[in-house]
């Protein structure tokens, strides 16, 4: 992912220039002829007309099927654990993760292997400890979680301010990648079309989520889910097929055609330039593992499904599609330097995005042949659909965390603790709230829908938000804005959320230490690190006030998060509640009460 | 969720359940529909509920027969078998058996927590998920992070070749593939055969005691 942007960012003059330099490269057509044509850019536009028609249809069906805020945050919780799992891996398998890693395998070799291995190993820690626990515990968001036992609007805000910024930073990071990628698919190097990619993509996403709410974009999930995972198998088949079953031949062939030779299947290629390098290396692949339990759009899918159980069985299928999505990428990158070369690749796009729907174009019968445009145009198609979900998904998050966390939990101060239920006044989870809550019931029915307004109109805000900072970002390389969402994410999300699961004397203020402890390193180090100034690459490459040596926090930043909570907590004046935990620790473990 | 709190432990729990909705269940009257939904609670714990609750138990004894009966199939089904047949009376009795529940100050529902925190089915449960799960994450974070730091700290190891192409290095990512599938499966299969059943007894216990 961190790869995704790097690529398309170069300047104009650098872009157009790789544009020629592919035509030429087609002209002079060293090995399979590798450049667009205008035939697969016009149907990949109809493609691309085809997934809006069909995600914009089914949001407009879905988005009647019901107007609470179960409805918009939660899906209705009436999701599969089938359907949940697709969507998990839909919502977390970028178009970064679908390219970026297929491209930097193509590109790196074992590197990229390397990289990749974290983003599934993440999925355990979201397993074992967070997935059920936090569908038991909470209603829409994690600071449902914390709500529970720290009933402090301070607590909610930090840990909403927390979501709001990790999935801000996503969303920026994915909408610059998809202006640029788009951009790349279509084989216009005009700055317009990823000027209105962005807006478009930006307007879509917003459609998606104040419509659909929670269902829609679940929807959309599970198709793009289909298509990727229905797209990865067609290319590793086909490209299987090609070598007739023989991996050890395409992986020496890889090796062959990649420029570096042994060196390409052993580690080192992109991290081990120096120490420095490797630590950063480490610092990342801690903050991919850790992060992913801590991002908020991850956390609110759990919410889709109705029991602890669905969660932990969605959990599952969606370790199996990510984890077999993995090995399809390594295939594939595998089989792009195989049968293009990493010179090619690397012309092509500097970060190896194109090296996927190229791969395709050769798998097809090569440019110019029939299968080699409609499969190109098909991956492009797929890459786009990609792009579209992860920013549906990452917006709603991001305005369910500030509807529900930041303004109706902190700012209009209602408890968000009880389960007062249900706008639709079903009130089927009654039970568990005590009668002396009931009179409340009218009230909280109201502010149920003004959340969901409010939630709506943040989604609108915020997408709006990220359109500009993405179009004022266009030109600059923000690559490294996922792997800080992931470190934020690992760094504040993470600690607060273990500490409140299982850790008995944890109390508010460790929380709001925690979130603030590990959120403002991660941003300050990298702020002050060679991603942002002092580096060919970096964000200011004019300038040069960089100090911190690492491009990724996490090495530092996680552990002084988790840190800064323990320090808050033992240094509370007021002990923790045992009531509350004992509540929390129950709800959390057997599912009473839960939403 | 209303119908997996429908789905009675006497339809499908040898499958999902938790999660899968009461086919069954005749459609209920909307307005009591809440109360009656309940009646899948009684329709398990009823026996248990007119025994022990009323006369002021504490959780411990109402939950014990199913914490015990764990282990998968065989015994665990039992109670759930015994009591569906008195379904039709429980659907009736809840209402009249429960009001007295419902007498129970609010102020008490911190207490239920408690106490059934305090329990020893409840101990049991969070004792066989933690010995579990913190061991093993502790482990696989470990074997991951010696993975990466291996890339930077052992290269020459690493390089090593192992069966044609393949080398160290390869052959560990591969298995941390493998490990990570492995290890979902058997936290799957743990919680599975260890833990739901029990807390499936204990939720619908203490959602009893709250009410």
């Amino acid at each position: 992912m961190t790869t995704l942007m790097t690529a398309s960012v170069p300047t104009d003059a650098a872009r157009a220039a790789v544009q020629t330099t592919v035509r030429t490269v087609v002209s002079t057509a060293t090995p399979p002829p590798v450049a667009p044509t205008g035939d697969h850019h016009s149907l990949a536009i109809a493609l691309f007309a085809v997934v809006v028609l069909v995600t914009l249809g089914v949001t407009l069906w879905v988005g009647r099927q019901g107007n609470a805020a179960e409805d918009f945050f939660a899906g209705g919780r009436d999701f599969t654990p089938l359907q949940n799992g697709f969507a998990l891996s839909g919502d977390y398998l970028s178009a970064a993760s679908f390219l970026g890693v297929a491209g930097l395998i193509a590109l790196y070799g074992y590197d990229g292997v390397l990289y990749s291995i974290g983003f599934l190993v993440a999925w355990l820690v979201v397993l074992m400890l967070v997935a059920e626990l936090v569908r038991n515990a909470g209603r829409y968001t994690l600071a449902d979680v914390l709500g529970l036992r720290l009933r402090r609007r301070k607590v909610r805000a930090a840990a909403g301010g927390a979501s709001v910024v990790v999935t801000l930073l996503y969303l920026v990071a994915q909408m610059v990648g998809a202006g640029s990628l788009v951009a790349l698919l279509l084989g216009t190097g005009s700055p317009h079309a990823r000027t209105w990619t962005i807006i478009a993509v930006g307007a879509l996403m917003i459609v998606y989520v104040t419509i659909g709410g929670m269902r829609a974009t679940t929807w959309i999930q599970i198709i793009k889910a289909f298509l990727l995972t229905g797209g990865s198998v067609l290319l590793t088949v086909l490209l299987v097929v090609r070598f007739h079953g023989d991996l050890g031949e395409l992986m020496r062939q890889a090796a062959q055609h990649s420029g570096a030779g042994h060196r390409y299947l052993e580690p080192g290629l992109k991290y081990g330039g120096s120490i420095t390098s490797r630590l950063d290396f480490v610092s990342l692949g801690l903050g991919l593992v850790l992060g992913t339990a801590g991002l908020p759009h991850i956390l609110s899918r759990f919410y889709t499904v109705p029991t602890a159980r669905a969660a932990r069985r969605s959990t599952m299928w969606a370790i199996g599609l990510v984890g077999s999505f993995y090995l399809m990428a390594i295939v594939l990158g595998l089989g792009a330097t195989a049968l293009i070369g990493s010179a090619e690749v690397r012309h092509a796009n500097s970060a190896g995005n194109t090296a996927v729907p190229l791969l395709a174009l050769v798998l097809g019968g090569g440019n110019g042949s029939t299968g080699g445009v409609v499969l190109f145009a098909l991956i492009s198609a797929i890459a786009f659909a990609t792009i579209l979900a992860v920013v549906a998904g990452l917006t709603l998050a991001s305005s369910a965390a500030f509807a529900h966390d930041i303004w109706a939990g902190a700012w209009r101060a209602r408890p968000g603790r009880e389960q007062v239920k249900n706008g639709r006044g079903r009130r089927r989870r009654g039970e568990t709230v005590p009668a002396s809550r009931s009179g409340k019931e009218s009230v909280s029915e109201v502010s149920e829908q003004q959340e969901v307004m409010v939630a709506r109109i943040a989604a609108a805000g915020i997408g709006a938000t990220a359109i500009v900072i993405s179009l004022f970002a266009q030109h600059l390389n923000v690559a490294f804005l996922v792997g800080l969402a992931f470190a934020v994410a690992a760094s504040s999300n993470l600690p607060v959320l273990l500490y409140s699961l299982f850790w008995s004397r944890f109390t508010a203020r460790g929380a709001v230490w925690a979130v603030y402890g590990g959120l403002v390193p991660a941003i300050v180090l990298v702020f002050f690190s060679p991603v942002v100034s002092g580096s060919a690459e970096a964000l200011f490459p004019g300038l040069d006030f960089h100090w911190f040596p690492l491009e990724n926090p996490g090495i530092v930043s996680i552990p002084l998060g988790f840190l800064a909570g323990w320090i808050g907590t033992v240094t509370s004046s007021e002990p923790a509640d045992p009531d509350r935990f004992a509540e929390l620790e129950v709800r959390a473990l057997t599912g009473a009460g839960a939403a | 969720m209303p119908q997996q709190q429908t789905s009675s432990p006497g339809q499908g729990q040898r499958f999902d359940w938790w999660a899968a909705p009461a086919a069954g269940t005749p459609v209920e009257p909307a307005e009591s529909s809440a109360a009656h939904r309940r009646s899948a609670v009684p329709a398990q714990s009823g026996p248990t509920r007119t025994d022990h609750v009323r006369t002021d138990r504490s959780a411990e004894a109402v939950v014990e027969p199913v914490a015990v009966g764990a282990p998968i199939h065989g015994p665990a089904v039992e109670p759930f078998a015994q009591s569906t047949p008195a379904d039709p009376a429980a659907q009736a009795a809840p209402h009249a058996s429960l009001a007295p529940l419902d007498e129970e100050p609010v102020a008490d529902r911190t207490e239920v927590y408690r106490e059934v925190q305090a329990s020893a089915a409840f101990r049991q449960i969070r004792r066989s998920y933690r010995t579990f799960v913190f061991p093993i994450t502790g482990a696989f974070l470990a074997w991951y992070l010696l993975f990466v730091a291996a890339q930077a700290g052992a290269p020459d190891l690493m390089r090593r070749a192992v069966a044609g192409p393949l080398n160290v290095a390869w052959l560990l990512g591969l298995l941390q593939f493998a490990s990570t599938f492995l290890l979902a499966w058997l936290y799957a299969r743990n919680a599975r055969t260890k833990r739901d059943r029990a807390a499936l007894g204990l939720r619908w216990d203490t959602q009893d005691q709250l009410r």
